[in-house]
């Protein structure tokens, strides 16, 4: 199997893109390098979405973040979601299409759950050729995110990123490394997560996912409605440093701040990188 | 069936339905597993809540927040998301309060949701170059009889015999003082007779208005196909030698507000 060509370059320092910012980003041209949005947010006909989608990706770089491709469900792949996901692409140029290592329903439902897989061979065997399919339609290759996980399954034979290093391997697609949900997963599951971010190869590591969660004591949930907390922005840190310089996207789906103060946020994780890295990321 | 279909059919079910929680699932830490699988349980209801109160932000301002989950709740329980987007959810949310309504206020509600699906479907409908006057004024007379129209993408018909509208004025100024308002008393339900309205969104803007009754008419017998002849033969009967007058007047109308597509 010949090395995986290196990740492109890095786009700097994003965050999601959210309807309540779309005037404000238009008036102010704030300091984001780029912004990722929610497919399924504007997989539609036309009007308001695609119209400040259309207006933003004019004056910045966009990459596509899905949540309902479903690739490890064993229900067939939505031929027509994906046609849209491909339609859509060619409309907004983004710079890589995303979407997560988990299946959301089956026979037809959509759950809108990020539900973690068994990692096993059989589940391998399973998303693998899926993932090839995918990037086949798509004409380019699937970035893959890790979740956060409450649950774990008996039959689950190799760590969750022994499961994505492998598929990444068999497919040659690329990961999202949330750091957000490393943690999660990792307070969840009792593991270390340094041996996590340590456990993906680099030349795979394509984009970095930060964002807040409720921590219960007992157990955490993702729930993107908070800042960062200092956990997460330590493990970002050694993931700089084992990782490099990486495309760095600040994540808020609840509880929407006004955008200076993501921008203001987005600021910790550059100084955050130039003290990692000993550079300007 | 595969032990991973097998799995997930079977997570699924308890996830919508309940019952034994699936055997696969494990931890030997705390809390417990019931614990962990009910954060997806109740994850997946709060998303579809969210997702329905967004779409239907006047009938959950009037509701109140209470109010509105338990409706929302009731309704999800039955209606599993077939969508990939959460956008596209909860289109059958009027008729389940229709097939409940038994008196003004639930009558209403079940209106005000018809309402509310439809400026839903107006507001990110494809973007199209409506029919103008200025393309239908360069046709030769003798094409005109045999003109034939299609509704705009995202163009809503509905007829209310409630106050509904009035009910959702209310509810978005109140939400444009404070989103999180509610309850919103509104203007007491009351039944009335009906009142057909047409919604479009000709450019970025959704607008709608009440029809009347013989233009109602006239404008579903155009998006149902009839040329421009056989509307002025519909109208005949109730317009004797005005038809054609009223037909082009009303079409005029049309062509100005962007509510046509030539078929």
């Amino acid at each position: 199997m010949p090395a995986a060509p290196s990740p492109p370059r890095p786009l700097g320092f994003g965050v999601g893109l959210r309807p309540a910012h779309y005037a404000a980003i238009l008036e102010s041209a704030p300091a984001v390098d780029w912004f990722e949005v929610i497919t399924e947010n504007y997989l539609v006909g036309g009007g308001r979405p695609l119209h400040f989608l259309d207006a933003i990706r004019a004056r910045y770089p966009i990459v596509m973040h899905g949540v309902s491709l479903s690739i490890g469900s064993t229900a067939p792949l939505d031929l027509d979601y994906i046609e849209g996901v491909r339609n859509l692409a060619a409309r907004c140029e983004p710079e890589w299409v995303s979407d997560h290592l988990c299946w959301t329903g089956t026979d037809g439902i959509n759950l809108h759950d990020l539900l973690p897989l068994p990692y096993t061979e059989e589940a391998l065997a399973h998303v693998a050729p899926r993932v090839a399919e995918v990037q086949d339609r798509l004409g380019r290759r699937l970035v893959l995110e890790n979740v956060s996980s409450y649950i774990s399954y008996t039959a689950s034979a190799m760590t969750e990123w022994e499961f994505l290093a492998e598929l990444a391997r068999r497919t040659d697609c690329r990961l999202l490394l949330d750091v957000n949900n490393v943690y999660v997963s990792s307070r969840n599951h009792g593991f270390d997560p340094r041996a996590f971010i340590d456990g993906i190869p680099t030349e795979r590591v394509q984009q970095f996912h930060l964002a807040g969660h409720l921590d219960l004591g007992s157990h955490v949930i993702d729930t993107h409605d908070a800042p960062v907390c200092e956990a997460v922005w330590d493990l970002y840190a050694h993931a700089l440093r084992r990782h490099g310089p990486v495309s760095t996207l600040l994540e808020r789906d609840d509880h929407i701040p006004p955008l200076e103060e993501l921008v203001a946020e987005l600021d910790r994780a550059r100084a955050t990188a130039t003290a990692a890295l000993g550079v300007a990321a | 069936m595969s032990d991973l279909e097998d799995l997930q059919r079977i997570a699924q079910r308890h996830l919508l339905e309940g019952g034994p929680l699936p055997g696969a699932l494990g931890t030997a830490l705390s809390p417990p597993v019931e614990e962990r699988w009910g954060i997806y349980c109740e994850g997946y209801v709060l998303r579809l809540v969210a997702s329905l109160a967004t779409t239907y932000d006047g009938l959950a301002a009037r509701l109140g927040r209470e109010d509105f989950d338990r409706l929302a709740r009731a309704f999800i329980a039955g209606h599993p998301s077939r969508f990939r987007s959460l956008r596209d959810y909860g289109a059958e949310l009027a008729a389940f309060l229709r097939a409940r309504a038994n008196d003004a206020e639930t009558r209403l509600q079940a209106d005000l949701a018809a309402f509310e699906w439809h400026l839903a479907s107006a507001f990110d409908a494809a973007d199209v170059t409506a029919a103008g006057i200025g393309e239908l004024a360069a046709l030769a007379p003798e094409a005109w009889p045999s003109l034939r129209f299609r509704a705009v993408p995202g163009l809503g018909r509905l007829c209310t015999t409630t106050n509904a509208v009035a009910a959702w004025r209310a509810a978005r100024a109140a939400l444009e003082a404070d989103p999180a308002a509610g309850p919103v008393p509104g203007p007491p339900a009351t039944d009335t007779d009906p009142v057909e309205w047409l919604i479009i969104r000709p450019a970025l803007e959704t607008r709608f208005r009440s029809l009347p009754d013989d233009e109602a008419e006239a404008l579903d017998r155009v998006l149902s196909g009839a040329t421009f002849a056989e509307l002025g033969e519909a109208l005949a009967a109730r317009h004797g030698e005005n038809a054609a007058l009223a037909a082009a007047t009303w079409l005029k109308g049309w062509l100005t507000e962007g509510v046509l597509l030539r078929v």
